[in-house]
């Protein structure tokens, strides 16, 4: 599942070269370590699970953009060396294919070997009190984490701390927000918004107040808005278990809406209602346009859309953690079914 | 899994980088990936892909498959392209192209080249041990995907699989994948003891073809050292 895709050329020589040179150093110490006739009666082994390997991992699953490596399994079934030589070999073969770069062999190498060695150890740990299929699983997801951490690392390495960090976390550290000051009759205390790029007054009367933000990514910012106010303890004024625009507090009233003509454009209008009046929740205009967006269908969208940042990785991983695993362990707990020496 | 494609291309066509010796092409696809991660400017990676990709096209490789072979390349690097493109975009393309070079370089050694030739030039540098688990998984490769694809057709016809009951799919295939294997082993053992009968101590015996030195094997090795040093230069 932790396989680097990353292209020829991208990463520096110096994270590279190490990493091929570590393998040949690997390479050797197993090679010398071997018993000759042992390795040679476990190289039908390897080169099943080696072929088993390259048709997982050329696959991507469906559902979610990862694929298997059945890593943990050819350490369990072959031991850890002659897996780590299987895992060079698939690497190899990927490469030449156009599957990750030939330059990222080595590290591609150390990063499933890494996963298949923890995998294998914590599997003879925890299998002593746990049955097989636990006990596969539980190793594969020990193993395919930290690799992911690895990798991760590697990537940040590559493009910075920052650029690796999914999209809405990185953009908050890394940027200052901007805080909107609404006048005290309103009673309104936002925390800074992210992503907006101008913020324009369009009306300010005594118990009417407006203003137009301009953001280049609005959904992030409406959600922002809605935050800070449900934080602050503004409830929205409608029946509806959504957020439907309107924020009510006391006697005051927000409502927020986007024009559709355009992409980047949020309103904020701050009323303040008299005394026995309800709101008709009506639109209003604004320079001749329709708001015919509302709050409500914005973050439809968002929600349909918003599947991106940490929720991603997130669910990609869980997703991912738990095809390698169940596959890692159900594989594993038919062939001792099977074959009772492995 | 283009392996099989990619086997076929090598072995059943002919055109003239087929012809070329296996060393010669495996020492110009060592210069010119030195040339592709070695180029800084956008002039000399562009040559190096017209140089690959008329390599591809006269290797009667089809222009749909080096679209397909190209994919994976240009997906991989969309990522850090993406990053890249708005504080530098000519790093962003350099990015890119790079990425589609060393593929296109990969593809048309493999794509030119039979598996087992290659296996036995690399015999010349790496361990025997490790050239043989290259074999002997390139052989497993191919009756794995035989067996696998036999295999769905058997749960499919067997109703092991059933399109709303993920859980019940994931077990049977799992079963099914297991018990493979325990046949594929018993296959491979059996392969083993063949090879010991014939006298296998751990180092098949691969016989490169030999082919004479030409004209056409000195000119491809020139053309490549040429582009690693205008790209290093």
């Amino acid at each position: 599942m932790s396989h680097i895709h990353i292209p020829d050329g991208i990463l520096s020589w110096w994270i590279w070269v190490p990493a091929l040179l570590l393998v040949v150093g690997i390479l050797y110490f197993i090679f010398k370590s071997w018993n000759q006739e042992e390795a040679r009666r476990l190289i039908p082994l390897a080169a099943m699970m080696s072929a088993l390997m390259l048709i997982t991992m050329s696959v991507p699953l469906f559902i979610v953009p990862v694929h298997l490596t059945l890593a943990v399994l050819a350490g369990l079934m072959v031991g850890p060396k002659m897996a780590f030589v299987s895992i060079l070999v698939v690497n190899t073969m990927l490469a030449s294919l156009g599957h990750g770069g030939v330059t990222l062999i080595g590290l591609n190498t150390l990063v499933i070997g890494a996963e298949m060695l923890v995998g294998v150890y914590v599997y003879r740990l925890v299998s002593k009190k746990l049955s097989t299929l636990p006990s596969a699983m539980i190793a594969t997801v020990v193993g395919v984490s930290l690799s992911l951490f690895v990798s991760l690392g590697l990537m940040i390495s590559t493009v910075g701390l920052v650029e690796a960090l999914p999209h809405e976390e990185h953009d908050e550290s890394d940027e200052e927000g901007i805080v909107l000051v609404i006048p005290e009759r309103f009673n309104v205390t936002l925390e800074p918004i992210y992503h907006v790029e101008e913020i324009v007054i369009i009306d300010d009367r005594e118990n009417f107040y407006k203003v137009k933000l301009t953001s280049d990514e609005r959904h992030a910012t409406v959600d922002e808005v809605v935050e800070s106010l449900i934080e602050a303890g503004w409830l929205p004024s409608d029946n509806s278990d959504d957020h439907k625009g309107w924020y009510l507090k006391d006697n005051i009233e927000i409502h927020i809406h986007a024009l559709h003509e355009d992409r980047v454009t949020v309103f904020l209008e701050f009323e303040i209602l008299p005394e026995g009046v309800e709101h008709d929740h009506s639109h209003s205009d604004y320079e001749g346009k329709e708001y015919d967006e509302d709050l409500d269908s914005i973050l439809s969208e968002f929600n349909y859309l918003g599947f991106s940042g940490w929720l991603a990785v997130i669910m990609i991983y869980l997703a991912g953690m738990l095809l390698e695993s169940s596959a890692t362990g159900l594989i594993f707990k038919s062939l001792k079914k099977v074959k009772k020496d492995q | 899994m283009h392996l099989a494609d990619i086997d076929y291309q090598a072995l059943s066509k002919r055109s003239w980088l087929h012809d070329r010796r296996t060393d010669v092409k495996s020492i110009s696809t060592l210069l010119v990936l030195i040339a592709v991660l070695a180029a800084q400017n956008l002039t000399i990676l562009v040559v190096i892909l017209c140089f690959l990709f008329v390599a591809l096209v006269s290797s009667k490789l089809s222009t749909k498959a080096i679209l397909h072979f190209s994919l994976y390349p240009l997906f991989f690097s969309s990522i850090f392209i993406s990053v890249l493109w708005n504080t530098n975009p000519t790093l962003g393309l350099l990015s890119l192209l790079k990425a589609l070079s060393s593929a296109w370089l990969m593809i048309t050694l493999v794509a030119t080249t039979a598996y087992v030739d290659l296996f036995a030039t690399l015999s010349k540098v790496l361990p025997a041990l490790l050239v043989d688990l290259f074999l002997f998984t390139y052989r497993s490769f191919f009756i794995l995907l035989e067996k696998v694809s036999d295999l769905m057709k058997v749960i499919r016809l067997r109703g092991g699989y059933h399109p709303y009951h993920p859980i019940r799919n994931i077990k049977n295939f799992s079963s099914a994948l297991a018990l493979l294997f325990v046949r594929a082993f018993e296959m491979n053992d059996r392969m083993y003891q063949i090879y010991s009968l014939r006298g296998y101590t751990g180092k098949l015996p691969l016989r490169e073809e030999a082919k004479p030195w030409t004209l056409s094997d000195f000119s491809l090795i020139l053309i490549s050292l040429i582009l690693m040093i205008g790209a290093i230069l």
